[in-house]
């Protein structure tokens, strides 16, 4: 229950004097401590616990090794995820989210590229229904041919809407141009590729070997009770022969560079997406990097923002990011631009980048930077489902809790002096590759 | 951490017909700074602080969240803008172009993204729920001057319209304690409430089709339906809830599954203060006619109209309910907001208690409640036709 307090109307007070002189800021000191135990369930799987008090709501968390990475044709690994919750060998489709949506429970699903998580809401009451219900999906969905037919279906349907969007045009020709068609997050599917490539057997087969047989993490947050952990260790959601890997792609694609064009007839905006390899997070300059992207284009008072949203109005919104994904380290850069304003867009990008490369940042606004990460920091450790998605790098790419607190202490850490310096030595223009579609 | 909610009683609603989009552009405007505070964002990033705001047709609600150790800067800035923003021409004519860009973006480069700019239209003839939060049109944005600003400002923004809201690990002493030093020295702006017209019933069908760049055809039908106060609310609530709540609704099942008519189905309510909309929206499959796709809806909809909802579909979506209710305690966003949102309506104990209401639904309820509203008199058509 929510404490209400009776209605408080203000005093009305005389002097406003105290309000030029801004309040007292204190800074971030450490990370809370998350309260994270592990049990090891045997065959390799883990259990973690990230108990949180007065809740009986929980979100269990599995993690299995079937990923984006293991597509040989484009889809596999999202159609396998999306039809395992459409019919079990006793059960149909309709039973499955009849039952699930009974006991107030919901799910969710997410496929990465090193792996897939299958995420599951309830609340205590429900928790054994729920957990048995779920075994049942993960152990024998049964992947019928009327319901791959209607996925297809409803698939296509959906391509075809997004493929109108330019922002998700700019995105896909990106992905291509970068990675290329070889590789597993290049070979995106058009609609052709889900009559020529979906069909049940490699679907099963998936299935089979990278999800049945590849659970390796389990996480409980939310409502911890004593009797949700043993039944989690009676159920045994795994299963005890090991997954076998699909094994590596090996691309040795060369990202195409430069500016490509797309033009998309009736377009009122211009969508711009450009980005280039980067270090990724096992590099020792990660978290520099990712103060010098938050500069650049990473928060709302972001160089980025001011010039071409706040200065320009180009622009809604324009923001960059760094990402590591699939061993690489990406950069990138997006907005969605004033359909004729696109070349000036991007000439204010370069100007940006170079401005970062050949002048000082000032003291005052380094600081502001690392005070927001730091700030966000802690917004990303609070309660323990924040904590349980925290988890989700740690468990996947075997790191600790200390990888935060050392990203922490680098984002304190990093001078003005340094900021050029890592900027130099990273961000070079001519290396990117920039999709814009729009409309000439 | 801590969670800094202001409420402002103002939405599109409120705003005059020749100049609608106002209440969403002025929140825009609303981060250019204030009397005390040069930069809304910068203090507030400082702070290790962030923050965001929406506009409805109902209200505008700032945000702030940040350690809980300052929560003095975000009372700080808050406070500051409410008791005199800034108002600057340069401000205003960057925000009219960014405003002018976040149309395009979200409403008119979208498929299907202008829906509820022609379905508003459609289904209010007099309420200004006839304009979305956006506005009517671009060229509403772009002449709005520096004085339309001003009055917007004192004719809305002041203590006597506005609900504060904090949650979060602090002590309630020391709340209010903190709030009565930023908050205490506004002085009320008498700030009047007029009487918005009402809707009058809808007593014709209403029909129109569109002609767009659209990959597939798509259906709405709206229908006129409660105000959020009104005792029918949570039955209407839980009537759209079973036929497309979760992945086992009705619709899903009958029209996307079992008759392969749609590729996607929802029906929902619009939760509007006033007097709201219950839309279905489907999207058809190739080769299925507007008329044999808005039959099989017809279909179902009549079937609540004739028979109860079953036992256990009545007990499924409140048990779904009651979840969703469950896992909004564990957000400290979610019940800054809830607290403010249940404040406006008049009823802060809702909070605590509107699980309850809905909790207490029954099955003749829906069903007295589809008989009322879901007839062709009631109801606009939406018809999205590729070019």
């Amino acid at each position: 229950m929510l404490q209400i307090a009776p209605h408080y109307i203000m005093n009305q007070s005389k002097t406003f004097d105290f309000r030029q002189v801004p309040p007292a800021i204190n800074l971030a000191g450490e990370l809370p401590a998350p309260n994270h135990k592990k049990i090891e369930l045997g065959s390799g799987v883990t259990l973690h616990l990230l108990p949180e008090e007065e809740t009986i709501g929980f979100r269990l968390d599995l993690y299995f090794t079937g990923g984006i990475k293991d597509n040989r044709l484009p889809t596999t690994a999202n159609a396998t995820f999306s039809l395992m919750t459409e019919g079990t060998l006793d059960k149909s489709s309709e039973q499955i989210y009849d039952s699930l949506d009974f006991y107030g429970s919901f799910i969710e699903k997410d496929v990465a590229y090193n792996y897939s998580k299958f995420t599951v809401f309830g609340t205590e009451p429900n928790f054994k229904d729920i957990f048995i219900l779920i075994k049942d999906i993960i152990t024998n969905a049964s992947f019928n041919e009327k319901e791959i037919d209607l996925y297809i279906s409803r698939q296509k349907q959906r391509l075809l809407v997004d493929l109108e969007k330019p922002g998700t045009l700019a995105k896909r020709a990106f992905a291509k141009f970068f990675w290329g068609n070889n590789h597993p997050l290049g070979n995106l599917s058009e609609i052709e590729d889900y009559d020529n490539y979906l069909n049940r057997v490699s679907l099963v087969d998936f299935h089979d070997k990278l999800i049945k047989r590849g659970l390796h993490q389990i996480v409980l947050s939310g409502c911890c009770s004593d009797k949700i952990i043993n039944t989690i260790k009676e159920i045994n959601f795994y299963n005890d022969a090991k997954a076998s890997e699909y094994g590596d792609i090996l691309s040795n694609h060369i990202p195409q560079k430069g500016l490509t064009f797309i033009q998309k007839d009736h377009s009122i905006q211009a969508a711009i997406y450009m980005g280039t390899e980067l270090i990724n997070r096992k590099h020792p300059d990660f978290a520099n990097m990712q103060v010098v992207s938050t500069l650049l284009g990473g928060y709302f008072g972001s160089r980025l923002m001011k010039n071409i949203r706040e200065e320009k109005g180009y622009t809604y919104g324009i923001g960059c990011g760094l990402q590591s994904v699939a061993d690489k380290g990406v950069f990138s850069i997006r907005t969605e631009v004033l359909n004729d304003k696109w070349e000036d867009a991007l000439a204010c990008i370069d100007y940006e980048i170079e401005k970062l490369k050949t002048e000082t940042v000032p003291q005052d606004e380094l600081q502001t930077v690392k005070n927001y990460m730091c700030g966000n920091m802690a917004r990303l450790f609070d309660g323990s489902f924040s904590q349980a998605d925290r988890l989700q790098m740690l468990v996947n790419e075997n790191l600790d809790w200390d990888y935060f607190t050392n990203y922490l202490d680098a984002i304190k850490n990093i001078s003005v002096v340094d900021v050029q310096h890592w900027a130099n030595k990273y961000l070079n223009i001519g290396s990117f590759t920039t999709i814009v579609v729009g409309s000439k | 951490m801590v969670v800094v909610n202001v409420l402002y009683k103002v939405g599109a609603r409120d705003e005059s017909p020749d100049k609608t989009g106002f209440a969403h552009l002025f929140e825009h405007l609303m981060f250019g700074g204030s009397i005390n505070v040069p930069n809304f964002d910068t203090p507030l990033q400082l702070a290790g602080g962030d923050n965001n705001a929406f506009t409805n047709n109902d209200i505008t609600n700032y945000y702030e969240t940040l350690p809980v150790a300052n929560i003095e800067t975000a009372l700080w800035v808050e406070s500051d803008r409410m008791l005199q923003l800034e108002f600057s021409e340069q401000s205003l004519e960057v925000q009219k172009k960014v405003v002018c860009e976040e149309f395009k973006q979200r409403y008119l480069n979208q498929p299907y993204g202008d829906a509820w700019l022609k379905l508003r239209p459609l289904a209010y003839k007099t309420h200004p729920y006839q304009w979305a939060t956006i506005g009517k049109k671009l060229s509403h944005i772009e002449n709005a001057s520096l004085e339309d600003v001003k009055s917007f400002f004192y004719k809305h923004y002041g203590p006597d319209n506005a609900i504060l809201s904090i949650a979060g690990n602090i002590k309630f002493d020391e709340t209010i304690k903190l709030a009565q030093k930023w908050f205490g020295g506004i002085e009320n702006r008498n700030i009047s409430k007029t009487n918005l017209p009402l809707e009058p019933t809808q007593i014709e069908e209403r029909h129109e089709t569109v002609k767009a760049d659209v990959p597939q055809k798509a259906i709405y039908k709206a229908y006129h339906m409660c105000d959020r106060l009104h005792t029918d609310f949570h039955a209407t609530d839980f009537m759209s809830d079973i036929l497309s709540g979760g992945k086992s609704g009705r619709l899903l099942n009958k029209l996307v599954k079992e008759q392969n008519l749609f590729s996607d189905i929802n029906a929902y309510i619009s939760g509007d203060l006033d007097a709201g909309l219950f839309v279905v929206e489907g999207r058809l499959n190739d080769d299925v006619s507007f008329d044999n796709a808005e039959r099989a809806i017809n279909d179902e909809l009549t079937k609540l109209q004739q028979e109860c909802v079953h036992d256990n579909e009545l007990q499924k979506v409140k048990n779904k309910a009651e979840s969703i209710f469950v896992f909004d305690q564990l957000n400290l966003m979610n019940k800054a907001m809830n607290l403010a949102f249940a404040e406006n309506i008049g009823h802060i104990d809702w909070v605590n208690t509107e699980i309850d209401l809905y909790k207490n639904v029954k099955k003749e309820h829906i069903q007295k409640v589809a008989q009322q509203i879901l007839n062709v008199t009631n109801c606009s058509t939406l018809y999205y036709e590729p070019k």
